[in-house]
């Protein structure tokens, strides 16, 4: 499920946003950068989510506060590997939901979903 | 990128400049405020952000720290709400010219700006800082707009605002709401019908700043007598009377009162209330209370025997000082309450005591219990003491009408009475140093605050007047203390009979008014 909605994801970043994708599937110890990209001068890390239909709660409501812990350390990590503690940046979450088949039936891009401390 | 804004925080009755400083760097998007804030102000982070987005402005996402300095002074209130949503739209890079201008005022969500209390004593420190034009909510225009030589822009929301900085669209300025008006209905010494003694004793007391003690059956007029004195205080200057405002602006009781009022204030607040209400206090930092909303006016604790007695005992330092300092977990702050204390009194749990119509019921130890509640050093600070009687059908309704001389007509009196206190002082602060029992200098020329030295040389009693002192003292027994009242009251009875020294006269009046006498 997840490689298939982190297809649909790129797609989206890359084309239907317009953002220069920088890394997709960035490991460091701390865990996985799902997509990072550049909206402009803006570093923005994607988490990507998602889910079979809304039974559960909707994709994005799956970020937690130790998930967004999580996150925060991901670019911070991310930044010092690259260089770019200059940068503007930030973290958004990308929630997909598919049908059985795999589909994408809807595609929700919060902007800024984590603050920081 | 830094950007810079005004603002104001309260400290007592003063105002404290506030630079709010903000400071955008790189990280992820955050928003903090530092600078010893209260939980309304750490909340004010929610407000701005909503607030600068709804205004058509983008909040920046990036790291943003705004710095309340001086770092060191407590600050509270939502006051700050303007002037942080200022500086953060200057340092996303809107130039806005701000020289010499701050501002005051809570955002709503939707960019509104919201009135907030203590604008005028704020308004006032500014302008003393060197602030020349104030910011302020539309609702808090009125009162800013006091004082002189500020240019009050009162904004609706934080659009107009900016408009009106950029000069696209200026605002009107303030609205003079606030007539010249006596405030509420005045009670006239010439409303109240008979009584004569009390009247009297109102009179002396109005003329010497002397607290009064009125004892008397419930429904004998001791509350109307009360209003009455408020109404023969000689009027405040306009310095005195933004003084009174600014106490009034920061319980946010404004409505209560124009500001612009120059008649003395009266307050009556209940036996239930509180310390806090009383004396000045609250949470986070202290609120003035009762005595310094009865600040240059009076007092009145009726049913002063139903009041807690540590709350009247909390009076005694105030009384002295003139002034109340109210210590917080946050800091003490100082505030003004020369207030002149009214204290009326049954004499007597169920009120008829001495009363010829009807016997008294009460148990004796409950009257002693009753009558124990006013304690000696309380009773000490009431110089006069006046029985209010309660009045016959026939002067009450006598269609004659003789309703006595109204306030205006003794306040003319009263008003000479004090000239004279005043140039007494005057001559002997260069004879002697007198340590003054009030320090608030506005007052310490009345005979209320004469003591020790000072007053042996301002009342120069006549040989007759010692006389009749010395044997009035020798057969009642008059303690040191009670001696220095009858003098201070005798004093003021001889300024208002115009005589250069203290006579007979005076003196056996004044022995009338002895708080004993009744006890």
């Amino acid at each position: 499920m997840g490689s298939a909605g982190e297809a649909a994801a790129l797609t989206f970043v890359g084309s239907t946003l317009g953002y220069r994708v920088l890394a997709r599937d960035w490991r460091s110890r701390l865990g996985q950068a799902d997509i990072v990209a550049e909206d402009g001068d803006t570093l923005v890390l994607f988490e990507v989510k998602t889910r079979r239909g809304t039974g559960f709660g909707l994709p994005e409501e799956a970020v937690d506060a130790r998930k967004q812990r999580k996150l925060r350390m991901l670019m911070e990590t991310y930044r010092a590997a690259t260089h770019r503690q200059q940068q503007p940046c930030r973290i958004d979450v990308l929630g997909l939901i598919v049908d059985e088949r795999m589909q994408v039936v809807r595609t929700e891009h919060i902007k800024d979903a984590v603050a920081g401390e | 990128m830094i950007a810079r804004t005004v603002s104001c925080a309260v400290r007592g009755l003063g105002g404290v400049v506030v630079s709010v400083e903000a400071d955008l760097a790189n990280g992820l998007p955050a928003f903090t405020i530092v600078g010893l804030t209260d939980r309304a102000i750490q909340e004010a982070r929610e407000r701005v952000k909503a607030a600068v987005r709804n205004a058509g402005f983008d909040f920046p996402q990036r790291r943003l720290t705004v710095n309340l300095a001086p770092a060191e002074v407590p600050k509270e209130g939502t006051g700050f709400d303007l002037a942080i949503a200022l500086a953060v739209i200057v340092c996303t890079g809107r130039a806005l010219d701000l020289g010499e201008t701050a501002a005051l005022g809570e955002l709503a969500l939707d960019a509104t700006v919201r009135p907030v209390t203590g604008v005028l004593p704020m308004a006032r420190g500014l302008r003393a800082a060197g602030v020349r034009r104030l910011l302020v909510p539309v609702e808090n225009g009125p009162e800013a707009a006091l004082v002189e030589g500020l240019e009050v822009v009162p904004v609706p929301t934080l659009q107009a605002c900016l408009r009106h900085l950029d000069g696209v669209e200026l605002l009107p300025g303030p609205r003079s709401a606030f007539a010249a008006t006596e405030n509420g209905a005045v009670t006239d010494v010439a409303d109240v019908r008979g009584q004569e003694t009390a009247k009297r004793a109102l009179e002396i007391a109005a003329a010497g700043g002397h607290n009064v003690l009125m004892l008397g059956p419930p429904g004998a007029g001791k509350t109307m007598l009360a209003r009455a004195l408020a109404s023969l205080l000689p009027d405040l200057t306009t310095e005195e009377s933004l003084e009174v405002a600014a106490l009034y602006s920061l319980r946010g009781a404004l409505r209560e009162r124009a500001p612009t009022s120059l008649r003395p204030p009266f307050r009556a607040p209940h036996h239930s209330v509180s310390r806090a209400g009383l004396i000045g206090g609250g949470t986070g930092l202290a609120h003035p209370g009762e005595i310094s909303l009865a600040h240059r006016g009076v007092l009145l604790l009726d049913e002063a025997c139903e009041f807690p007695r540590s709350l009247l005992e909390a009076l005694r330092q105030p009384l002295e000082e003139r002034t109340v300092t109210v210590t917080r977990a946050r800091g003490s702050v100082t505030f003004p309450a020369a207030f002149t204390l009214v204290a009326a009194a049954n004499p007597c749990p169920c009120g008829h005591l001495g009363d010829g119509t009807r016997p008294c019921t009460c148990d004796p130890r409950c009257l002693a219990a009753y009558q124990g509640r006013l304690s000696g050093p309380m009773r000490d600070r009431l110089d006069l003491c006046v029985s209010v009687p309660r009045q016959p059908f026939g002067v009450l309704f006598a269609e004659d009408g003789v309703a006595g001389p109204t306030s205006a007509a003794v306040r003319h009196r009263i008003d000479a009475a004090r000239r004279r206190q005043r140039e007494r002082a005057a001559e002997m602060s260069t004879e002697v140093t007198a340590p003054s029992r009030f320090s608030v200098a506005a007052d310490s020329h009345l005979n209320a605050a004469l003591d020790g030295s000072a007053l042996a040389i301002a009342c120069r009693p006549l040989p007759a007047a010692v006389r009749l002192l010395a044997a009035a003292g020798e057969r009642l027994g008059l303690s040191a203390r009670a001696f220095h009242r009858v003098l201070r009251v005798s004093r003021t009875i001889a300024d208002l009979a115009g005589e250069e020294r203290v006579g007979e006269v005076a003196v056996a009046e004044a022995l009338r008014y002895r708080a004993e006498a009744s006890g």
